[in-house]
């Protein structure tokens, strides 16, 4: 058993009869400690999606399924292709199926599929991930800190917070699960 | 009305917090839904009873205000099987339901609500009425998130305190002061052009709000609730050389009087009657914002200065209530300071200055007027609780 605020996206768990995959997760700070997730699930049954809430330490029951190493080819009108790095076998993946995997997703890129039976049900991104700074504001010399924090905007369109040094073409690593800058990848 | 029956559950963590939001929550609900069962399962009576004289601590299971109070320790099987469980179940801020009881609502209850802490952050719309799946019975779990945006389930409102704010002649507000002072001897006449104020905070130090009080050329009487502020009080009237005891003593032109525990409905007028208040927690701030009082709120301390984006979520949410933008930047500047701690001590100095604050209390109170009539119009928590129940019931 898993509590809500160690799932992540990509996580598979039971609920009653029903297998949900993770698509989307928020995890969000209370007041007195009690904190909360915000989880948009996708039923593997109906395909239904459902926007929760849950409390941090709600409990549930992971499935592990099984995953394939699978590189990102390209994505068009929604669908997003995958090709198995070791049949060459390629499966289709929507915006619905990705989630906030979107955020870090850039072809070439090799990542966990997941699978339940033989169809592709979602991904799971590495825990970090190194991106480059496409814009930002001009760093600030001297501030080498790190607790000032500006908007970038990296190689996907996402935009996450960075320390006031990094520059556009700078690569960053970022943890995919709090979408925080972690350290310069370059 | 929107359901035949209703169990609240409320487990006390500290202090009069969560038995005063279950205990606020039960009697409101039932001022507008007068045909439904209500109950309150509460594991600490004895809180319940300080806030509300009408319950006997000594009663596990009793009748008050058409209300059912029940002594969560003392449930045992025969209990349970004889209590059974209501249509709805409401846990005050994800306490736990008792697991027996739980079991059995799985099956026969229709809905289980979390009433989750106020906030005044963003993310509580993405959050209000969202469901947990719960994959067992046919039972249905919500998030009923408090807050001060139209798209939370908002605050709940004292209906009878409003009933008298509306009535002609409102509040008698030199009466409700007087009761509160009289005990210490004192009367205040509307011609000594007293300012009035009320201190209910965490454990901290006083120093630059008596400095600042002092500064001031009339006179002041600050009425201070509760041990934390009680004792964070006496330390700094110490360290300004004002020997104890400290139950009712004066400093420069101001007398302080530690003023015993009154009922929350009594808080709640009072709250009306000052000319300011500082307040702490959740439940007490949503006093303050019905006040039509200017207020500075004290937020629970949390982790790494938590509390901050709590503060700052607030005041981000009254800014558009601010005529000036400068008295918000002063306001927003003094909330900050005043929450700019990381611990609870009577030694605690927090850099806040109160000069701009207090020299402009009208123009302040104008703004809380504004956000009052905003948070009775549009955040009424039972108004909107009522409403989703009768959506899900449909």
């Amino acid at each position: 058993m898993k509590e809500a605020q160690e799932l992540r996206v990509g996580n598979c768990v039971k609920v009653g009869n029903d297998l949900l995959i993770i698509q989307k997760y928020l995890y969000t700070k209370g007041s007195r400690g009690a904190s909360s997730c915000r989880i948009k699930l996708k039923s593997l049954l109906s395909g239904n999606m459902s926007d929760t809430v849950y409390r941090a330490s709600d409990k549930f029951e992971v499935v592990v399924l099984e995953r394939r190493k699978m590189q990102y080819l390209y994505g068009s009108d929604g669908a997003y292709t995958f090709m198995d790095n070791e049949t060459y076998e390629q499966m289709d993946l929507n915006n619905d199926d990705l989630g906030d995997a979107l955020n870090y997703l850039q072809e070439q890129m090799t990542i966990d599929v997941i699978m339940h039976g033989d169809k592709a049900v979602g991904v799971e991104l590495p825990t970090q991930v190194d991106m480059e700074i496409t814009y930002t504001e001009p760093a600030v010399r001297g501030d080498t800190g790190g607790k000032v924090l500006k908007a970038a905007t990296i190689a996907t369109g996402f935009e996450i917070q960075v320390p006031l040094y990094c520059n556009i073409g700078d690569k960053v690593r970022i943890n995919t699960e709090t979408n925080e800058f972690v350290s310069r990848a370059n | 009305m929107p359901c035949s029956s209703i169990d609240i559950f409320c487990h006390c963590i500290d202090n009069f917090g969560d038995a005063g939001v279950a205990y606020r929550f039960a009697a409101e609900f039932k001022a507008a839904n007068a045909e439904c069962r209500v109950r309150v399962f509460i594991d600490e009576l004895q809180v319940l009873s300080e806030i509300a004289d009408e319950i006997d601590a000594a009663k596990d299971v009793q009748v008050c205000g058409g209300i059912t109070y029940v002594n969560t320790l003392s449930l045992d099987r025969e209990l349970i099987a004889s209590l059974g469980v209501a249509e709805v179940m409401v846990e005050i801020f994800a306490c736990h339901i008792p697991e027996p009881l739980l079991e059995i609502a799985y099956e026969r209850s229709r809905l289980i609500i979390n009433l989750e802490y106020f906030s005044a952050e963003e993310w509580v719309e993405g959050y209000h009425l969202k469901e947990s799946l719960l994959g067992r019975g046919a039972v249905r779990k919500f998030f009923f998130m408090q807050g001060v945006r139209e798209g939370t389930g908002g605050i709940i409102i004292n209906s009878a305190l409003k009933k008298l704010r509306d009535s002609t002649g409102g509040i008698d507000q030199l009466k409700v002061i007087n009761d509160t002072v009289s005990p210490f001897g004192i009367t205040v006449s509307p011609d000594d052009n007293t300012l009035t104020g009320t201190v209910f905070t965490y454990e901290r130090g006083f120093d630059t709000l008596l400095a600042d009080l002092a500064a001031l050329k009339h006179p002041v009487i600050l009425l201070i609730f509760g041990a934390k502020s009680q004792r964070g009080m006496s330390a700094t009237l110490a360290r300004l050389g004002v020997n104890g005891p400290y139950q009712h003593s004066i400093y420069k032109n101001i007398r302080l009087l530690y003023t015993p525990f009154i009922a929350q409905h009594a808080y709640d007028t009072l709250l009306c009657c000052t000319d300011f208040n500082i307040v702490r927690g959740e439940d007490s701030l949503a006093r303050a914002l019905l006040s039509g009082k200017p207020f500075i709120w004290n937020a629970y301390i949390q982790d790494e200065k938590y509390q901050r984006v709590k503060v700052e979520a607030l005041l981000k949410t009254m800014r558009p209530f601010y005529k000036n933008y400068d008295n918000h930047e002063s306001y927003s500047d003094l909330t900050l300071r005043f929450n700019d701690a990381d611990s609870e001590s009577p030694f605690q100095t927090t850099g806040e200055r109160y000069a701009d604050f207090f020299n402009n209390l009208k123009k302040y109170e104008r703004t809380a007027v504004d956000i009052y009539y905003f948070m009775e119009t549009n955040c009424n928590l039972i108004e909107k609780f009522c409403c989703f129940l009768k959506g899900e019931f449909l």
